[in-house]
């Protein structure tokens, strides 16, 4: 274990705790995400494990060893800043050589380094360059290199695209990934950007109000969230409320408050008459004409809204009481719908979370 | 069109100022300087023709150009001192989150918003010889007779030192405001102590702060008058008194005017030279 959290709780003043009886670890070479709405404690989180601030209770371990009382100067851990916090006064190679002078590294191991260092983000030539000069992809990469270049056992990053533009972000989500992979450091990353957490992470912890909801790989909290929080903060959900009308060996009927009767699969420990909710995908559900008659969950629909978003295609539906998200892929040769056409739409059972 | 529009809109709103300026500025220092062309001849007057006698007068008695030197010292000090003290009072209030912050800035302003003459005979309260300190040094038995700190040099700079860090702390009060706190916790972050934080990143960023206090410290503690006429007296001659002085008590105002115009044009030379060293020594490029 490279990071361990062991009950850390924060509390700022003396209101609701920021991060409350908080437990993670995180294993060597892993890229570790925190993901939550803003105001869930991970940055809080984070500036604990830097070092910026001390936890009002719990422990922090870094290496397996107590860093509670260390400063920040004193930890294995490097920080790539929101907004970069490059040294304005110092050229680029000033700046990624600060830690390994701040090290006592002798001259020329710490030119090589940097040089290293400039080769792993692609600025190789910009070393004379001042902060004030760059882009801010580039700054952004100057950051990187900083935090990669005193060998840290670990590497914390606030939010580091969030202040790129669309299409630099994802680029620079593929490079933070390879390079990642490349010199196989830990890394813990927080973002409230959900997209960005399942593209980078081997491992993702949801945060919400200060503790941990979840903590899985990215397709485990896609599939399979355990709580309604986390199926409604990841990905577009479509949730029915209802009661258990029929339990049968194979499957459940649930009557839902909008008047739809839902097949989901038989799980233990659930009784006729208990409350539930059922969580589907926008994608887990098929939209067509006659031929989908087949599943037991098929219902005869008519589209109210549509929104052509190019790569996909969201219909509205209006069914009983219930309103339904449907997401399809755009393809060639699929009928696209028109508000208002009759249509069929059905789905799989096991597409069905069932929540309490 | 609209360019020409904003560009007049723009001089519109300075030429209240800019008539304030000329009328009360610009044209009585035209007016004073050129005295300093003219003869003086005591019990006669002034003579209005040209000459650069009160020129050479100062510059040849060594009395003056002592003066000068000293003057210059003494506001030096001034600066020197107001930096160190000055600075890590304008780091606490730009950083404090503290909901005292602006009643603590307005106790820093405290010296400014006293009159000269208040707190000059505020500090002979202080520092005379039955004053403040020395009483309470006597009675506690640590000193036998009296400390002399009025009409001495030690005596102005406490004095000056006490006002003009005010304007030390303003301008680089606002520049520390100006430096993400980020810089300083990512320096931490990659090793560096709290000193080493301070002289690598805090320092150095905040430069353009001090550059500008000085200045205006300098200038202000070069024309001082009220403060070194009050606790120096005749003893510590500062260059300030000395013209008005000349002026005044003399009513030599040729010499007077002389002297008032060395000492702006020397204390400009002396600031212009001073800022062209800090610029190339701060190395910032590109950030401000």
């Amino acid at each position: 274990m490279i990071v361990q959290l062991q009950g850390v709780t924060k509390r700022f003043g003396t209101g609701v705790p920021a991060v409350d009886n908080l437990s993670l670890e995180v294993k060597k070479g892993e890229f570790f995400s925190l993901l939550g709405p803003s105001g869930c404690g991970k940055t809080t989180t984070l500036r604990m494990v830097a070092g910026f601030i001390a936890p009002t209770k719990g422990s922090i371990l870094i290496d397996g060893e107590k860093v509670n009382h260390l400063p920040p100067y004193k930890r294995k851990t490097s920080m790539v800043f929101q907004n970069y916090a490059l040294f304005p006064h110092m050229t680029v190679f000033e700046n990624i050589a600060f830690g390994l002078k701040m090290k006592k590294w002798e001259k020329n191991r710490i030119i090589l380094k940097v040089e290293e260092a400039m080769g792993q983000v692609k600025l190789t030539g910009f070393q004379d360059r001042y902060p004030g000069q760059l882009s801010g992809g580039q700054q952004q990469r100057v950051a990187i290199a900083r935090a990669v270049a005193t060998n840290p056992s670990v590497i914390l990053m606030d939010e580091p695209l969030s202040n790129l533009d669309a299409k630099l972000r994802q680029q620079m989500r593929v490079e933070l990934k390879q390079l990642q992979k490349e010199i196989g450091t830990t890394v813990v990353y927080v973002t409230h950007d959900q997209g960005e957490a399942l593209a980078l992470s081997d491992r993702v912890a949801i945060l919400n109000e200060g503790s941990v909801e979840q903590v899985d790989s990215p397709s485990q909290i896609y599939i399979n969230p355990s709580n309604e929080f986390v199926a409604t903060f990841i990905g577009q959900l479509n949730i029915f409320r209802g009661r258990i009308a029929l339990i049968s060996s194979q499957d459940m009927e649930v009557a839902t408050d909008g008047g739809l009767k839902i097949f989901v699969p038989y799980e233990e420990n659930f009784q006729v008459d208990d409350t539930v909710q059922i969580a589907l995908r926008p994608e887990g559900i098929n939209i067509g004409g006659r031929e989908l008659a087949l599943a037991k969950n098929t219902f005869s629909v008519e589209i109210s809204y549509v929104s052509y978003l190019g790569s996909m295609i969201q219909y509205l539906i209006r069914v009983e009481r219930e309103e339904i998200v449907v997401t399809t892929q755009s393809r060639r040769g699929l009928p696209i719908f028109k508000a208002g056409d009759k249509v069929q739409i059905n789905f799989d059972q096991t597409e069905c979370m069932v929540l309490r | 069109m609209k360019q020409y529009n904003k560009n007049l809109t723009a001089y519109f709103l300075v030429l209240p100022s800019l008539t304030l300026f000329v009328l009360f500025f610009v044209i009585p220092i035209v007016i004073l300087i050129s005295n300093a062309f003219y003869h003086y001849i005591p019990g006669v007057g002034i003579i209005r023709t040209f000459t650069l006698e009160n020129f050479l007068k100062f510059v040849t008695e060594p009395f003056y150009f002592l003066m000068l030197l000293k003057t210059f010292a003494i506001s030096s000090i001034v600066v020197i001192l107001s930096v160190i003290i000055g600075y890590p009072m304008a780091y606490f209030l730009a950083r404090t989150k503290s909901r005292f912050k602006l009643l603590l800035t307005t106790v820093m302003l405290m010296p400014i918003l006293v009159g000269g003459v208040i707190r000059a005979y505020g500090w002979q309260v202080i520092l005379g010889n039955v004053g403040l300190i020395n009483v309470t040094l006597m009675k506690l038995g640590l000193i036998d007779e009296p400390i002399k700190m009025m009409f001495t040099t030690g005596g102005v700079i406490i004095a000056l030192t006490h006002v003009i860090v005010v304007f030390m702390v303003l301008p680089i009060m606002s520049v520390i405001k100006k430096i993400d706190p980020a810089l300083e916790e990512a320096a931490q972050d990659l090793g560096a102590n709290r000193i080493k934080t301070f002289f690598k990143v805090t320092l150095p960023l905040s430069i353009p702060g001090i550059a500008a206090g000085s200045s205006l410290a300098f200038a202000v503690s070069v024309s001082a008058f009220v403060l070194p006429e009050l606790i120096g007296g005749a003893v510590v001659g500062m260059v300030g008194v000395e013209a008005a002085k000349q002026i005044i008590n003399l009513l030599n105002w040729p010499f007077g005017a002389a002297i008032s115009a060395i000492l702006v044009f020397v204390s400009l030379a002396i600031m212009f030279v001073y800022e062209r060293l800090l610029q190339k020594s701060s190395i910032i490029r590109g950030y401000f």
